[in-house]
């Protein structure tokens, strides 16, 4: 049974779409990528199915539930988290206070899963009192992705995990994910590099907002074509 | 010096109050709202109100006022909150939904001033009100005179100022108010309410308006026009401070009052001395457009605020 089904979603801003009849499949512990080339619509399908985008035609549905549209809080409340690629973090709060909005559906002692962050990321923990703008990128990605765990989420959608990051933060980051993933955490990510893609266990390549190909990742890493059109041969 | 720095404190301490509301609303709702003028004098006349229908409680301490006035300024507190959150639910959320620019929104709450500033003449009338008889001052050595009512305005503010500035930073909503401001779609997909933050922010900034109104009107008197006349020092507050930034609102609610007092005493001093007859508290708000426009020159993004925000 599937956590999250995309079926036939067409979405935009104004009058241009950007996305075009959609079709996608996630199971329950996946971790699925997506990729294409820049303006493929990877980000507004994100966008679609959180709700931050309207969705002019499709379903959407999350759990079990059609979510087509809803509010973007009413989303997460339900389960699923959402971390953009730009604007990611709260740059006037605290590290621990972005972690605290994050946990704000929940009205109940969250210490624990502050503790689970700081597991994942524990280069945060001594800097929990810093002001997050006043962090490196790397560490404001690490804030990013732990206010998105705050909500203890089912699926989390990652919107270019590690876009502008240094090498060896590009490597850390794909092992969190895998941790993170590992620990129950359903996740879908836009990915940007061919390392990215290959963290993930399935993958969705998209061009001109049409979905191209999907498969295992192994699969797609093996086809010429796939390799032609996003990894340059 | 330092009577006009004493009189300089009691006026910042009430702009300050004013320029939170200011800047919590241009912060998290994206515009200058020209009404909070109004909504400032709206929650003077609440407390009239009140204090005419509230028994006569005898006053506290060596004040002009006892309980029924605390208990008057809490209803006012509440009641210009109601009225706030009725003109955001018929007017402002409407606007919100059709996504009107700042521009659109600001010039609606100007039009607002009009319709309230009239409400309240036809309803309490053009003539002044004075919540009770005028207090005579106490003496302390330096020259300088604090009436005893100065003292609850000056701790009320601060008091309340602190209370703020609390709750914006240490309790749950006050955090999802402050991660609204900083991220409105990063809010939502923390799981937080657009709507019920800007709820918060009318209550927030309409009742520190009311206790601002209400304790201007203690110092001075209650007048139809008192809060579009401490406009501008509110938004010279919340610009020379920064936009968005509470200790900016805090920092230059206390400079715009401070200077205007200080400044207007110096330079009445020194026109005394040449021979030239001048009233220099009419020239308070030129002094409040300097102080904006050096600050301006210097840093265009206030004392404390960020740049771009």
């Amino acid at each position: 049974m599937n956590i999250l089904t995309v079926e036939g979603v067409t979405a935009g801003y104004g009058d241009m779409d950007v996305i075009f009849d959609i079709t996608a499949e996630i199971e329950p512990d996946d971790l699925v990528a997506v990729i294409g080339p820049n303006g493929a619509g990877k980000s507004t399908l994100l966008k679609t199915i959180v709700g931050a985008v309207r969705a002019r035609k499709g379903e959407i549905e999350f759990k079990e539930q059609d979510v087509t549209n809803w509010a973007i809080d009413r989303i997460v409340k339900r389960g699923l988290s959402w971390v953009p690629q730009d604007d990611h973090i709260f740059p006037t709060l605290t590290v621990e206070e972005n972690l605290d909005v994050g946990a704000y559906t929940y009205f109940g002692d969250y210490s624990d899963r502050i503790e689970r962050v700081w597991s994942f990321f524990p280069q945060l923990k001594s800097r929990m009192k810093q002001v997050a703008g006043d962090l490196s990128g790397g560490q404001q990605q690490m804030v990013a992705v732990g206010r998105g765990l705050m909500t203890e989420p089912d699926l989390l959608l990652l919107d270019e995990p590690t876009a502008g990051l240094a090498p060896n933060l590009i490597k850390m980051m794909h092992e969190k994910i895998g941790e993170i993933n590992k620990s129950g955490v359903t996740v879908l990510l836009v990915a940007q590099s061919l390392e990215t893609f290959r963290a993930s266990n399935r993958g969705y390549l998209l061009t001109s907002g049409e979905i191209k190909y999907s498969g295992d990742t192994e699969d797609l890493l093996d086809n010429p074509e796939v390799r032609d059109l996003y990894f340059g041969g | 010096m330092i009577g006009p720095l004493v009189n300089g404190i009691i006026l910042g301490s009430i702009i300050t109050l004013g320029a939170i509301g200011v800047t919590l609303v241009a912060d998290i709702l994206n515009f200058f709202n020209f009404a909070h003028g109004a909504i400032f004098t709206l929650g003077a006349y609440f407390t009239y109100l009140y204090l005419n229908i509230l028994p006569d409680m005898g006053s506290m301490f060596s004040l002009s006022f006892g309980g029924s006035m605390l208990i008057a300024i809490i209803l006012s507190m509440v009641s210009t909150s109601l009225v706030v959150l009725f003109f955001d639910k018929i007017i402002f959320r409407t606007l919100r939904r059709r996504d009107a620019s700042s521009l659109f929104l600001a010039l609606t709450s100007l039009g607002l001033v009009f319709v309230m500033k009239a409400t309240i003449s036809m309803i309490w009338g053009p003539q002044v009100h004075y919540y009770g008889p005028i207090q005579s001052a106490i003496k302390f050595p330096l020259g300088i005179r604090v009436k005893p009512d100065e003292f609850f305005i000056v701790a009320a503010s601060l008091i309340l100022v602190l209370v703020a500035y609390l709750f914006l930073k240490y309790t749950r909503l006050g955090k999802a108010m402050r991660a609204t401001s900083d991220n409105v779609v990063l809010a939502q997909a923390s799981g937080v309410g657009t709507e019920r933050i800007v709820t918060w922010t009318w209550i927030m900034s309409a009742s520190l308006a009311a206790l601002g109104g209400t304790l201007y009107g203690l110092e001075v008197q209650i007048r139809p026009t008192m809060g579009w006349s401490f406009l501008i020092p509110m938004f010279v507050a919340v610009i020379v401070g920064g936009v968005g930034s509470f200790g900016g609102a805090l920092a230059g609610g206390m400079i715009i009052g401070i200077s205007e007092e200080l400044i207007t005493s110096l330079l009445q001093d020194l026109f005394l001395k040449l021979d030239i007859r001048v009233v220099m508290s009419a020239y308070k708000p030129a002094i409040a457009f300097v102080l904006i426009i050096f600050v301006l020159l210097v840093r265009p993004h206030g004392i404390f605020g960020r740049k771009g925000g």
